[in-house]
């Protein structure tokens, strides 16, 4: 979504020419650069040309395969530069240069597991001990980027525990009164 | 990326808590990081200070129900059980329960509506909204965390930046190839004849219909056939989700299964809460907690046949309207 056409009413308040709401726009000179996208670079003849886009002039050359790459398709990163198609496939040392975007939260799964199952809870006695093995199974499992402590897990796991324990418990109580009732 | 393991971030202003989605913004060295997380699974959006060209917060109304407001929601029938007993001693508590009750209510409204807002970043290559940042004075303290950090690091704006970029397209650049060929429709937005769909707005509709046309018996059977009737909405809610998970139902439809589940385990509990109530009145020595989890009131069967019918009709016009599409 491109930013919309804004007039200064003053201040930090921007009136938006589209539906004439009142806004707050705090803008920082990013906002004057051009984009690598808009910027021409016709490659002149003799001058090394891009892999992907051969009108375009290269700029470098990726250190990962060494195809050269124009203003637009360059990659930088720690100082390095790297062709998109080594960084999507996260080839060598590439892979430095892709941001993790996604994880998915075991340990969140392990903590809900048997709360859960206390909707319904004789299904403790399979969800309890499922909670027990996929807390083992994924302990080494990175945790969330903002998230440090694996306490999820463990009281995931204790609750996990704690309600098979209770199954088992009820189980057995409930065969010894059969036997008791039958005598 | 291998650095984000050892990159330690402190949390800024804003997290939206919801049942299933949730937001927050951390600050790192160099970059602000967005949080979106749903359940069991986090999305990340880095944004660097030298890239961000503007944050822009619009007053807009955003009516969120924090999980926060949980723990309060299940201590209310503690409180109920607890006060009943006393309604005696403190007469005015229900006068003074419905007072509080509505002021709160009209306090969430009014913050809702007049200090809520939506905050945009945007850079070249994107306008990503922070749903973290949604009432007004944790926009002013996360832009007073924000802003002197990306002043530092690109220098500031001179001048009417407003006039400067005019006539110019900011924000992510939009660019059109011709010579491309029509994308592809996503798979959950192109198949549509979802079978499981059909089956779960038949079930909602039937079961609303049995709810309203046996609202007034006294026969035993309206009081376990709902039972049934709710086994066979939760298996096709299931359904949906299989099939939405396929990439052969809606997003609304998958959407309406939820709301039914929602309404279902409330449903449940508001009759086990109800019989409950009933039950520990000194008066009323005949009630008995039924074991029955459905269809013990007339009113709550009345408000479940009115739900279904409603989450009913929307889900088959939802179906029929994607089949003439596809």
């Amino acid at each position: 979504m491109p930013l919309p056409k804004w007039e200064l009413a003053g201040g930090d308040t921007a009136m938006c020419t589209s539906c004439g709401s009142s806004n707050t726009v705090r803008a920082f000179p990013a906002i004057l650069k051009q984009s690598a996208a808009e910027r021409p670079e016709a490659a002149l003849p003799g001058d090394a040309c891009c892999y992907d886009h051969p009108a375009k002039r290269a700029v470098a050359a990726c250190r990962q395969c060494g195809r050269f790459v124009c203003q637009l398709c360059a990659v930088e990163f720690g100082g390095e530069t790297w062709c998109p198609g080594c960084v999507a496939a996260g080839a060598g040392q590439a892979k430095e240069a892709r941001s993790e975007t996604t994880r998915t939260l075991y340990d969140s799964m392990v903590l809900l597991l048997p709360f859960g199952s206390l909707v319904f809870w004789p299904a403790l006695i399979l969800t309890g001990p499922a909670t027990v093995i996929l807390g083992v199974m994924k302990w080494k499992q990175p945790l969330s980027l903002v998230r440090r402590s694996r306490w999820r897990f463990v009281v995931g796991m204790l609750l996990g525990l704690a309600g098979s324990a209770g199954c088992v418990w009820m189980i057995i109580y409930l065969m010894t009164m059969g036997r008791t009732l039958a005598r | 990326m291998s650095d984000d393991v050892r990159i330690r971030y402190r949390k800024l202003p804003g997290h939206r808590r919801g049942f299933i989605r949730g937001a927050s913004v951390w600050l790192g060295p160099d970059h602000l990081l967005s949080v979106k997380s749903m359940r069991f699974r986090e999305e990340y959006r880095r944004f660097y200070f030298r890239d961000v060209q503007a944050i822009a917060i619009a007053k807009a109304p955003r009516f969120h129900i924090s999980t926060r407001v949980v723990p309060v929601v299940l201590m209310v029938p503690v409180l109920f059980g607890s006060l009943v007993a006393i309604r005696n001693v403190f007469p005015l508590f229900w006068p003074v329960f419905w007072i509080v009750a509505a002021l709160l209510l009209a306090a969430w409204v009014m913050v809702s509506s007049l200090f809520s807002c939506r905050c945009r970043i945007y850079t070249a290559v994107s306008g990503e909204e922070l749903p973290s940042v949604y009432r007004t004075w944790t926009a002013r303290r996360f832009l007073a965390k924000v802003e002197p950090l990306i002043r530092q690091a690109q220098g500031a704006v001179e001048g009417n930046w407003a006039e400067a970029v005019e006539d110019r397209g900011m924000g992510p650049v939009q660019t059109v190839d011709s010579s491309a060929p029509p994308e592809a429709p996503a798979a959950q937005e192109g198949a549509r004849g979802s079978v499981a769909a059909m089956c779960f707005a038949l079930a909602l509709l039937g079961s609303s219909a049995f709810d309203f046309a046996t609202l007034q018996s006294h026969a035993p059977w309206p009081t376990v056939l709902p039972l049934y009737f709710a086994v066979v909405k939760m298996a096709a809610a299931t359904a949906v989700f299989v099939q939405y998970a396929r990439g052969q139902a809606t997003l609304a439809v998958r959407r309406l299964a939820i709301a039914e589940l929602i309404a279902l385990g409330i449903l449940v509990y508001a009759n086990q809460f109800r019989a409950s109530i009933a039950a520990a009145n000194p008066k009323n020595r005949t009630v008995t907690i039924s074991t029955v989890v459905l269809g013990g009131s007339p009113v709550l069967r009345g408000i479940e046949g009115g739900v279904d019918l409603v989450l009913g009709m929307a889900a088959a016009v939802l179906t029929m309207a994607a089949s003439k599409e596809a």
